[in-house]
Formats: structure tokens, sequence, C-alpha cells
């Protein structure tokens, strides 16, 4: 064994620290079998310097042999290293998008509070992602992957909230208001208020559709564009007219039958 | 390739297979590569190693090519020497 100085020491202590770490998760190279070829290098390498070796001495042997995080081929590093290698050094595109699949899995470790907050981020995120994308003139690629999720997520939850909040506060509110303003409360049973529910969610569809069809000569009359764009996209862009018409047809058949059955069910029973 | 043509015929400690390396003119390659490389082709069975007592230390590991290495590199050798052909009939075509 060579001698060397505290700060040498410390030094080269540290240096084989980060070999390990970085050999350690690769299944096609035997850590141990690198780091004694390694140790026995540095000691050849300095074999002839004079003894403490110093920090100095010792950094001209480090400096040829490389920083180990450089020594494995990307493809053989395991997929969170892959992950954080591109995170450090990948090109800002990626970045962006790492960052936005990291909260976005944050999010749900997060618990209820944080959830809303980091899904919501993780969506920014994504979107900046997709601009900066659209601005280079170059195609998502496997950023997809990372970048959807947040992305979908906010999507669909919208998308759903968009057609189902009557079910949750417009109708409910409705079925009460009659129950309560009717004295013959009896006659509004739970399968009565089950089919106005219905009609009433089915006419909503059948506005949503209407409107989203009719949607750019109403918003150009309502709002300006440049506002739209601003609160609600991407949203607006995604409710297509093919959307907005399968809305329209979902709705005014579920109206229609809803509206059939509630005429019945009076006819039969009131 | 370099490493399994340097070891071709004989054993190599691992350190003098670097100093081969690195005085190479134009082979730019950090030296810790190296070794990691050589871990590499023993797992996959193209160099095996076998220590030998040395007269200036500890016990040392050499590498040697084994049958399956031999082949590989024989085949990587006759690549080689393709592109290279082509290549020189590239540099043939410019100066006509």
């Amino acid at each position: 064994m060579i001698n060397l100085t505290d700060g040498a020491e410390k030094r080269l202590d540290k240096y084989l620290q980060e070999m390990r770490t970085c050999l350690r998760d690769c299944a096609t190279v035997d850590a141990d079998e690198v780091e004694q070829n390694i140790t026995e290098h540095i000691e050849n390498e300095l074999a002839a310097a004079a003894e403490p070796v110093s920090l100095n001495n010792l950094n001209i042997v480090l400096e040829k042999l490389g920083s180990p995080s450089q020594w494995l081929p990307e493809e053989e590093l395991p997929w969170w290293r892959k992950a954080i290698l591109r995170l450090r050094t990948g090109p800002d595109d990626w970045r962006l998008a790492y960052i936005s699949f990291g909260v976005f899995v944050l999010a749900f470790l997060a618990g209820r509070m944080g959830l809303l907050v980091l899904l919501l981020l993780s969506f920014v995120l994504a979107r900046a992602a997709v601009s900066e994308a659209n601005s280079r003139q170059e195609e998502l690629g496997a950023q997809k992957w990372l970048i959807y999720p947040p992305l979908l997520s906010m999507y669909i939850t919208a998308f759903l909230l968009i057609l189902l909040w009557p079910c949750f506060y417009i109708a409910p509110r409705i079925v009460g208001l009659l129950q309560v303003s009717d004295e013959t409360y009896a006659l509004y049973s739970q399968a009565e208020s089950l089919l106005l529910l219905g009609l009433i969610v089915g006419t909503y569809w059948v506005l949503l559709g209407v409107v989203f069809l009719i949607r750019p000569k109403l918003l150009s009359f309502l709002i300006r564009p440049k506002l739209l764009s601003f609160l609600i996209r991407p949203f607006a862009d995604k409710f297509t007219r093919t959307v907005a018409r399968v809305v329209l047809l979902f709705g005014s058949g579920i109206a229609l039958a809803f509206a059939i059955l509630f005429i019945w069910w009076q006819w039969q029973y009131a | 390739m370099c490493i399994l043509n340097a070891i071709k015929g004989t054993s190599l400690y691992g350190y003098d297979i670097v100093r081969m390396l690195r005085d190479i003119d134009g082979l730019v390659i950090s030296e810790g590569t190296i070794y990691p490389i050589l871990s590499r082709l023993k797992q996959e069975g193209f160099v095996r190693t076998k220590i030998i007592e040395s007269t200036e230390g500890p016990p040392r590991k050499y590498y040697q090519l084994t049958a399956k290495g031999e082949k590989i590199l024989s085949e990587m050798n006759n690549y080689w020497r393709d592109i290279k052909a082509g290549t020189d009939t590239l540099k043939g075509e410019e100066k006509l």
C-alpha cells in the first residue's frame, strides 16, 4: 500500500465510493473485480511518486482514469440511473418531461392534501414540455411516455367533471326541491327521482353537445379568442366536433329514454 | 477489439493492457473505462483470468483470450479489414 496525505486519502476514498455506487447495479460488470483493478492501477501509477503522495499527484492519475459515471454505456445502467443521468445531463427538452413525471408520481405519495396541487403542477410542466417541443417543431417521441400520464389524468378528470357534475350537484338539488315543494312527497319515490336525474343529465349532455358543436361561432361572439386560449386550452382543443356529436347523441338517447320512462311512470302510478 | 487484440496469443496484466492502449496515438479513451470492459469480456466468456505471483508485490490477475474470444476477435478483425478496404477504395477514388 502507498502512503497518501490526508487530503489525498479522502479524495481516493471519495473516488472509490463513487465508483462502487456507479458499478453496483450493473449486471454485466463484476464491481469487486473492477475495484481491485482500479486500486492496483492507482498503486502502479503512483509507485514512483514521493511518499506521502500528494493530492495533486493523485488527481493527475484520477483524471486519466476519468469519472466512474462515464465508464458504463447508458444501456447497461438500471432504469432509475438512466433517468437521473438524463435529468442531469440530458437536453433541456427531456428535463421538463422527467420533472413532470416525477411530480406526477410524487402526487400519489403526498396524500390527499398534496395530490391535487402536485397533479396540477405536473400537468402544467407537461404542457410546458409539449409547448417546448412544438416551438422547436420536434416530435415528442419517447418523451410521450413521461408527458402523457400527467396530461391524460387531468384531461380525463376534466372531461368526466364536465359530463357528470349535474349528477353530483344540480340534479339532486332539483329533485330535492321538487320533493320539498310538493306536499305529495310519497309520489316522488326513489325510482322516480332516479328517472328525473337521468332526464336532467341527458338534457344537459344535449345542451353541452350543441354548445360545443357551435363553439367557434358562440365563442367568437361571447369571449375573445386569446382569453379563451389562455383559460381553457388545451381542453377546448381536445373537445372536438366528433366528441361533441357523441355527447349530443348519447345525451339525446338518454334524455329521450328517461323522459319516456318518467312519463310512463307518472301515467302508471301517479 | 483493441483489448482483445492486445491480449491475443499472450496473457497480460490489466494495468499493462491500459499502458499499451494509451500509447496508441489517436485512441482517446478514459483509462478507467478499460477495466469494466475487461470485466464484461470475462463475464461474456471472451477472456479468462489467472492469478500469477508477482515479484513486485501481491499476486496479479492476468487476462487471456478464450476460444470464444478468439473466434469473435477473428470476426471483428475481418469486419474491420473490410471497412478499411472500403475506405481505402474511397480514398483512391478521391485521388482520381
